[in-house]
């Protein structure tokens, strides 16, 4: 039995690309310039981009997604093969940018009253904001899951699947940020937190029914 | 059963190759990349050789050796499906091991779940004669106290070659004692036991 299926095998093999990591970050950051771009262009920098940048919200907003990102992704490329496992120093970014709105909130409760935090969350454009972030994020996945996802032989597919999920939802979010004059860090941490959550849970839903192999 | 997600710098790259050496670590690695590459023979070379390792990985731990062609099979399949995967760069071993790993806990899960749904009437529960007859049950308590009462060394040995059944080679590994030095630890335990259960 195991002879013939071995035969079977090798009448059905075929010259395959190997996996390699770099494609995925070159593919992942292609796509960061796009989706930044084509928001610079579509709905163009924010409006105090002066300012921003002397309070530094130009540079933290973004900043804490694109650690995100960076994390994801390094996380990403532990797990993608059958031998992986996540190495403790690729989780560094992501604790980095948690650490970093945390911070944000610290400095920001200094200078805003917890009404006037919570005020900011009835914002009527918090909802284009959402969206923007979950359309541009559920692309970028669509892109990099049938260019990375679809090949990958994980042990642990529910998770890889969450890791791409939050790697597009990072993307979008950070690239978003540079269009965006909401610096409010719970504004930041609800509608950009959530649609970065559900592209995540998404992800792993997705995962586990379509990267098992 | 599930192996451990998070690793250590000293990734699973890095451990000792339990199986194999150097020389045919290095033979699989020029096989499965010119397989990667569509060569059907390398391929066919490189199927061919792993079956006795994954075999011999996965029947220590099937409940049954009937059904080790089937992991086996499941195995075969799966480095084929992830041929892909493997890193030129990195050893073959690893890969191939992590592999039969998961495949191996996978059918155990499918297995024991089948099992769990499977009613059996309480009059038809064979117990074993040392757990029924009372002058067995005192012989394996003899046993144990009399493994117990030997030197550490040469418990150590006892318990890895005769109770968890590793070969002479793996007890060696384990214990850092050469083979031959095992085998005559094992033959003194063997002569004590022997005059303690007289």
């Amino acid at each position: 039995m195991t002879d013939r299926l071995i035969e079977q095998l090798v009448n059905d093999l075929q010259p395959k690309k190997p996996l390699v990591d770099l494609k995925l970050w070159m593919h992942c950051t292609a796509c960061l310039a796009m989706v930044s771009v084509a928001i610079l262009m579509f709905m163009g920098l924010r409006g105090d981009y002066l300012s921003a940048m002397q309070n530094g919200a130009l540079f933290w907003k973004p900043g804490i997604f694109l650690m995100a990102w960076i994390g994801s992704l390094l996380l990403i490329t532990d797990i993608s093969r059958p031998n992986g496992g996540l190495r403790k120093e690729h989780t560094i970014p992501l604790m980095a940018a948690g650490t970093l709105l945390i911070w944000q909130f610290i400095v920001q409760s200094r200078q805003l009253s917890l009404t006037d935090m919570t005020h900011s969350l009835s914002d009527g454009s918090a909802l284009y904001c959402l969206s923007v972030i979950m359309g541009g994020g559920a692309i970028a996945m669509m892109m990099a899951w049938k260019y990375w996802f679809s090949k990958t032989a994980s042990r642990y597919p529910t998770l890889l699947g969450a890791l791409a999920g939050l790697s597009a939802g990072c993307l979008a979010a950070a690239a978003y940020a540079l269009h965006c004059d909401h610096d409010v860090a719970l504004y930041v941490s609800v509608y950009y937190g959530a649609p970065v959550l559900l592209l995540s849970l998404a992800g792993a839903i997705l995962g586990r029914k379509f990267l098992r192999w | 059963m599930e192996p451990s997600l998070l690793i250590s710098n000293a990734s699973l790259y890095d451990r000792r190759m339990p199986y194999g050496n150097e020389k045919q670590e290095k033979r699989w690695q020029a096989l499965v990349v010119k397989a990667q590459s569509g060569d059907a023979a390398s391929y066919q070379i490189l199927l061919t050789e792993i079956v006795p390792v994954i075999r011999r990985v996965v029947l220590r731990s099937l409940p049954s050796p009937d059904i080790t062609d089937d992991v086996v099979q499941e195995v075969l399949l799966s480095v084929h499906k992830a041929l892909h995967t493997y890193d030129s760069e990195r050893p073959f071993t690893p890969w191939l091991l992590a592999i039969v790993n998961f495949r191996k806990t996978d059918f155990l899960r499918q297995h024991y779940a089948s099992r769990g749904n499977r009613q059996v009437p309480l009059e038809s529960v064979e117990i074993p004669d040392y757990l029924s007859n009372s002058d067995a049950s005192s012989t394996f308590r003899d046993i144990e106290n009399a493994i117990g009462e030997l030197p550490e060394k040469q418990k150590e040995v006892v318990e890895l070659l005769k109770i968890e059944g590793y070969s002479t080679k793996e007890v060696s590994e384990k214990t850092g004692l050469s083979e031959s030095a095992v085998k005559v630890t094992m033959h003194r335990a063997l002569q004590k036991l022997k005059e303690k259960l007289a």
